[in-house]
């Protein structure tokens, strides 16, 4: 009788068991992109905790629980395209969340469409992820070249008008294309451009641009490279004894982590970010993006920025499409994704036929007093104009 | 024929129709054909290392070459795949085959390390020009068509029987002896009238040429490159593990210790992803210290 | 005229620093004649040493340069103790591939441990720079030159006027010739290794003050090493000066005029025409011991 009872017990905890969606990310957890990939991570994970605590995703009649595969890349696409194989064909993922990077999620768009995955990524921006002609690649960031146009666009609002710009970006995929963002812009609204340069990843020393920089003297410098071309920037800067009326660098500011880095020296630098949480929007899942801040800032003890509100925009819009083809069938979901225009904390997320972006605004903050206000286009403060110098 | 060759020749044959039979085939089909690739680079190596005596430790550099000539054909000028990799073998084959006299002058570590820093150069080159896409890399075309699952299966092993065979050919023919006096003594060689000049470069060129070759092919396999995957001295010191592991200077020796590291690390890497790097440092310092002479235990 | 000025002095400040970097590895290849390719990495795992010192107990990283030398001086007895002596007997590349795969393994350890993260010693007292009329000059860098230089000059002591420096500069010349006068070359051998090695540790810690370092730098650092030696010719502690002065001039200049992306292979296509048309180096002198 009692294993009667049991086996009864058994079976019907069987059919009530919840079956699992598995996702796989390859995402940065050390070198260059940690900071970057774990704040990523955090969005996904965000996202993961709110959806299994409203019982999963709805596919169809069924409610799968989220499972995410987590891989480190180590900032090193070419790991990233061996990774996202391996969850591909080892894990049997069929739903990649992207890496963080331009050239991992470049790395990892080839291996996708190779397989006929499916990729939502918030952690690339580079034009030419969409120029590859994949079907199966989607990308909730806004483009690259955004990021510098809205740097030069601010710079050039300010009083007095700046009249010169120098633009140096690490030699990587993303930040060349930012940077060709912030020269056409300059051209296009009359600032001369006094130095336009590259230098290869990875570089730890950029003394001989900053002499150069030294030797130019303009109104504006723009860096375009990551976080912790960011920090060196500033700080060879500073060593240098260099006072640009405008400091603007494409990656870094908004993170918490830059002013823990810079301490005094990260006030007044500006930088362009996705998506900031002043932002006003409703979601379907947290709410609005109030939810969303609320939701993170209970989950992590901080605010969220833009690359952590990236990957649970990326998650999400996954999360919508699934829901709304009723399948997990690739082909399906992608076709909910191609014709998708919904309102998110995000902002209203909808794609062009390449996979791209192109319902969202960008924004730019300013570091004051140690954390980062919005202040183009839309404006919590005031921006600080001139820069002071260096102390 | 030795009878050890013979069963080299059975052992592809299986290779041949195992796609048939394996379960898992995508995995198994990955793993077979990196260990396929890495056979044909040591077999490529021992054309030159094994019989002429010349160890280019930086020949992945025309793995490079024929890597990235093959993918901006394709890419940039939309020339077929077969064409390409064909080109792609040739220029690497043509390049090894012009600096080959001024670089061979040097000997033994001198040699290596020359073509150690050629390679690390042509990385650098890569990473610097347009057209190579600078250190974005390439996303090659996907291969879609027949066979698509064993399509890269079938090149790989394609170009494995190929360089076995060429390796068998070095081992009999007179050009072969020609290589073998110049390894024993240069000097003996040119004295009873081998023109050394000519045959080492001309080992060299061979060499060269399969190793452009299976680098176009793993270019358009792995479908993204980069100047750090193309050009990378993990892949050169790879080749040379599976080649003195196996022995060097024998027809099968590449073949065996390519197949034995390639799987020894297949169990590595699946399991232990974060330490893959240290057994593999590992096992090269052990393997040297403790059995000098390869598995085979041939010169 | 100022940038020129400039431009010569941020070499002058590099050179040094590189000079000194590559003493460790043209010794244990003057004298050994071993091709160190994890000479890069014993660097670097310098650097390691000196940011745990600092991060973990607090040392000051111009503290810490003692205990550098001498945990480099220890590993290289180890190293000596441990292989080396059986692998000499080996063919040349073989070593090469050896001294590879140690390299691998040191590096991808290191990154286990500390991941691929970029890492700094900060030194609040040398922040910032000096500003003499129109040059500038950043007080860590001069503080990296003060101290290679120092270093630099003690080894050229040692080797010059001690019976033990003296001991090492004849069995580079001669094995047999110093075992004849009764100098053990096993004993130098070891030496050798150690102060070779501890030169590398020293060095590392002095890269860690100057710039950022990754468990992965030690290639192109081997590459520095290795063209310095080549270039000065192994022969003389003032011959790397001259070595490291050009390679540090011929950076500086080329990432000035040509761009940062140019100089790893400004460095390379140097080494491999040197290699080839002057495998001596451009001072000639093979060995220590031929001054």
């Amino acid at each position: 009788m009692r294993v009667f009872l049991f086996l009864i017990a058994f079976v019907f905890s069987l059919s009530f068991s919840q079956e699992v969606l598995r996702l796989g990310a390859a995402v940065s957890f050390s070198g260059k992109y940690a900071k970057e990939g774990e704040l990523l991570k955090r969005g996904y994970e965000l996202w993961k905790e709110r959806v299994n605590a409203k019982g999963g995703i709805k596919v169809g009649n069924k409610r799968y629980k989220v499972e995410i595969i987590y891989y480190d890349d180590r900032s090193d696409p070419k790991t990233t395209a061996k990774l996202v194989e391996k969850l591909i064909t080892q894990d049997k993922v069929r739903f990649i969340l992207g890496p963080y990077g331009s050239a991992q999620v470049f790395a990892a768009a080839g291996v996708v469409e190779k397989y006929r995955a499916l990729m939502v990524q918030g952690g690339g921006a580079s034009s030419k992820i969409y120029r590859q002609g994949y079907r199966h690649v989607f990308g909730v960031f806004n483009i690259a070249p955004d990021y510098g146009k809205n740097l030069i666009d601010l710079a050039v609002s300010l009083k007095p008008r700046p009249k010169t710009v120098a633009i140096i970006y690490e030699k990587d995929i993303f930040s060349e294309d930012a940077a060709r963002g912030a020269l056409e812009e300059a051209k296009k609204k009359g600032l001369k451009v006094v130095l336009f340069e590259g230098y290869p990843k990875g570089t730890q020393d950029l003394s001989s641009l900053m002499l150069k920089i030294r030797m130019k003297r303009p109104d504006v410098v723009i860096g375009a490279g990551h976080f912790k071309d960011s920090v060196l920037v500033i700080k060879q800067l500073k060593q240098f004894r260099i006072n640009p009326k405008f400091v603007g660098l494409t990656v870094g500011p908004p993170v918490p982590a830059f002013v823990k880095a810079l301490g005094k020296d990260a006030e007044y630098v500006f930088g362009p970010v996705q998506w900031s949480k002043a932002f006003r929007y409703k979601d379907p899942l947290f709410g609005s993006t109030e939810g969303f801040v609320k939701a993170y800032r209970e989950r992590y003890g901080e605010d969220p920025e833009y690359h952590a509100a990236g990957g649970t925009a990326a998650a999400l819009a996954l999360q919508i499409a699934i829901e709304r083809a009723g399948s997990l069938e690739v082909d399906k979901v992608r076709k909910e994704l191609l014709s998708m225009k919904v309102e998110t904390f995000y902002g209203v997320i909808g794609f062009d036929e390449t996979g791209k972006i192109v319902t969202k605004p960008m924004a730019v903050i300013q570091i004051q007093g140690g954390k980062p206000v919005t202040v183009y286009p839309f404006r919590e403060a005031e921006p600080v104009y001139p820069k002071p110098e260096w102390k | 024929m030795a009878r050890l060759e013979k069963v080299i020749f059975i052992f592809f044959a299986v290779l041949a129709v195992l796609p048939l039979l394996l379960p898992d085939w995508p995995y198994w089909g990955r793993v077979l054909s990196s260990a396929l690739m890495l056979s044909s680079l040591a077999l490529a190596q021992n054309v030159l290392l094994g019989y002429t005596g010349y160890p280019a430790f930086g020949g992945i550099a025309f793995f490079g070459i024929g890597g990235y000539t093959t993918a901006i054909l394709m890419k940039s000028y939309s020339v077929p795949f077969l064409p390409s990799l064909l080109v792609g073998g040739m220029v690497a084959g043509f390049t090894a085959l012009i600096i080959a006299p001024p670089l061979m002058r040097l000997k033994s570590h001198y040699f290596a390390i020359t073509t150690l820093a050629l390679q690390l150069a042509l990385g650098e080159v890569v990473a610097n020009l347009e057209f190579t896409g600078g250190t974005d890399g390439i996303n090659l075309p996907i291969y879609r068509g027949p066979f698509e699952g064993y399509f890269f299966h079938f090149m790989f092993l394609f170009l494995a029987l190929i360089s076995f065979l060429i390796n068998l050919w070095v081992d009999r023919s007179v050009f072969g002896y020609a290589l073998k006096a110049i390894r024993e003594d240069e000097v003996a060689a040119e004295s009873v009238g081998v023109n050394t000049v000519l045959f080492k470069s001309f080992s060299f060129g061979i060499s060269s040429f399969l190793t452009g070759l299976v680098g176009g092919v793993y270019a358009y396999w792995i479908t993204y490159i980069d100047p750090t995957s193309m050009f990378d001295p993990l892949l050169s010191v790879k080749t040379f593990v599976a080649l003195l592991l196996g022995g060097v200077g024998t027809t099968i020796g590449p073949l065996l210790g390519a197949f034995l590291l390639e799987m020894v690390s297949e169990i590595v890497w699946s399991g232990l992803t974060e330490v893959h790097g240290i057994i593999l440092g590992l096992l090269i310092v052990l393997g040297i210290l403790l059995v000098p002479r390869g598995i085979l235990g041939v010169r | 005229m100022d940038l020129l000025l400039q431009l010569l002095l941020e070499a002058l400040l590099l050179g040094t620093f590189y000079a000194f970097l590559s003493l460790g590895f043209s010794l244990t290849w003057g004298v050994l004649n071993i091709l160190n390719l994890a000479y890069g990495s014993l660097v670097v795992l310098g650097s390691y040493l000196a940011y745990s010192l600092f991060n973990a107990v607090g040392v000051d990283p111009i503290v810490s340069l003692p205990i550098s030398f001498a945990v480099g001086f220890g590993l290289g007895l180890l190293l000596q103790a441990s292989f080396v002596n059986r692998v000499i007997k080996l063919e040349p590349f073989m070593v090469l591939i050896l001294t590879f795969g140690l390299d691998i393994l040191i590096s991808h350890t290191l990154n286990y441990f500390f991941k691929a993260d970029i890492r700094s010693i900060d030194v609040p007292y040398a922040e910032g720079s000096l500003v003499v009329g129109n040059l500038i000059v950043s007080k860590v860098k001069l503080l990296v030159f003060i101290l290679s230089l120092l270093f630099t000059f003690l080894l050229f002591v040692f080797l010059k006027f001690t019976w033990t420096g003296r001991a090492i500069r004849a069995v580079a010349l001669d094995v047999e010739g110093a075992r004849l006068v009764g100098i053990s070359p096993e004993r130098v051998f070891a030496l050798t290794m150690g102060i070779g090695t501890g030169i590398a540790f020293l060095s590392g810690n002095l890269y860690g003050i100057l710039q950022g370092f990754t468990p992965f730098d030690g290639g192109f650092l081997t590459v520095k090493a290795f063209l310095v030696s080549v270039l000065g010719g192994l022969g003389r502690v003032e011959s790397a000066l001259l070595g490291g002065l050009f390679l540090g001039t011929m950076e500086i200049f080329v990432s000035f005029y040509a761009g940062e992306s140019w100089k790893l292979f400004a460095s390379l296509v140097l080494m491999i025409l040197v290699l080839i048309f002057r495998p001596r180096g451009l001072m000639g002198g093979k060995y220590y011991g031929e001054a």
